[in-house]
């Protein structure tokens, strides 16, 4: 396990390594992306309450959690960088940020759009939201942050240290429902309860929970390969790799 | 249940299918900008290499 991952922390085996999974995840997301779109809309069924507004889950939920997620391996990859100098560590930072903000920006779209019919209102400064809206600005302040100083070395050092300031927001946003008294409703999907949720609504979840993660997989792999091709471009490796691709 | 009142979701159609039809912009934009910056790297490296060869 330690062996594999230090040879993916080479550029050169990483670049060989996400070019197949790349592929891997793209088709792995069409795959569960399309079963999990039918089987949420058409055929899970209806919930006594709120009726098919519920199906917005489908993409609320795995939006969310996508938002924790990302930041979470943004987090574990600013400890890398930092205590152990890997470079792709930072590169890792610099490419979810973006990815990142947008299913931060998603979850709060579908959020504000379910909330609408089920709580009358678009949105309301409730602990959850807010937190979230949080999330979404840091975000973008790491992302504005390692466009503004461009070419500057020293940006993935600082880029790491800010991300990790950040991270404090990752569990007021999990344990608002809890430690305030929200109009958002509490976790549906918790790793030590049994689900809220019955099983025939939570199966497609999972599905497009996992799609979700695939995705991330695919966008994160495409960008970082760009990114260390750039960054290797001296390297002999890279030249040939452009000699042989000048010859297709 | 008619696929009538399925495709209209019971009267929260609008809901439902513009929650769906943001998602699906949102999540297919980075694919478009991925592919974009993509070609870009390409010309970019090849720029350098004929600079470097020039050199």
């Amino acid at each position: 396990m330690w062996a594999f991952l230090y040879r993916l922390a080479s550029p050169k085996s990483f670049y060989a390594f996400s070019k197949k999974w790349q592929t891997i995840f793209a088709w792995l997301f069409i795959g569960f992306f399309s079963f999990a779109i039918i089987w949420g809309l058409f055929i899970a069924p209806m919930d006594y309450q709120q009726g098919d507004a519920y199906r917005i889950i489908y993409l609320h939920v795995p939006a969310a959690f996508l938002s924790l997620f990302i930041y979470s391996v943004m987090a574990f990859s600013a400890v890398l960088a930092l205590v152990w100098q890997i470079k792709l560590a930072s590169l890792v930072i610099e490419v979810s940020a973006p990815i990142g903000a947008m299913m931060t920006l998603l979850a709060l779209f579908t959020g504000a759009i379910w909330g609408k019919p089920m709580w009358g209102t678009w949105w309301i400064w409730d602990a959850r939201l807010t937190s979230e809206l949080i999330l979404f600005f840091i975000y973008v302040g790491l992302f504005s942050f390692s466009m503004l100083l461009k070419g500057q070395s020293s940006r993935y050092k600082t880029l790491a240290v800010l991300t990790l300031v950040g991270f404090i927001d990752l569990p007021i946003i999990h344990y608002s429902v809890s430690w305030w008294n929200t109009l958002h409703q509490g976790a549906t999907l918790s790793s030590l309860k049994k689900p809220s949720i019955d099983i025939q609504m939570l199966l497609p979840l999972l599905t497009m929970i996992s799609a979700f993660m695939f995705y991330y997989g695919y966008l994160l792999l495409g960008f970082l390969q760009q990114k260390v091709l750039w960054h290797e471009k001296d390297t002999r490796w890279v030249n040939k790799l452009y000699q042989s691709e000048g010859k297709r | 249940m008619t696929i009538f009142s399925q495709l209209t979701m019971h009267g929260y159609g609008a809901y439902v299918w513009s929650a769906y039809a943001i998602g699906v912009l949102l999540l297919f934009t980075p694919i478009f900008f991925l592919k974009k910056s993509k070609k870009q790297m390409i010309k970019a490296i090849k720029r350098h290499f004929v600079l470097k060869g020039e050199q």
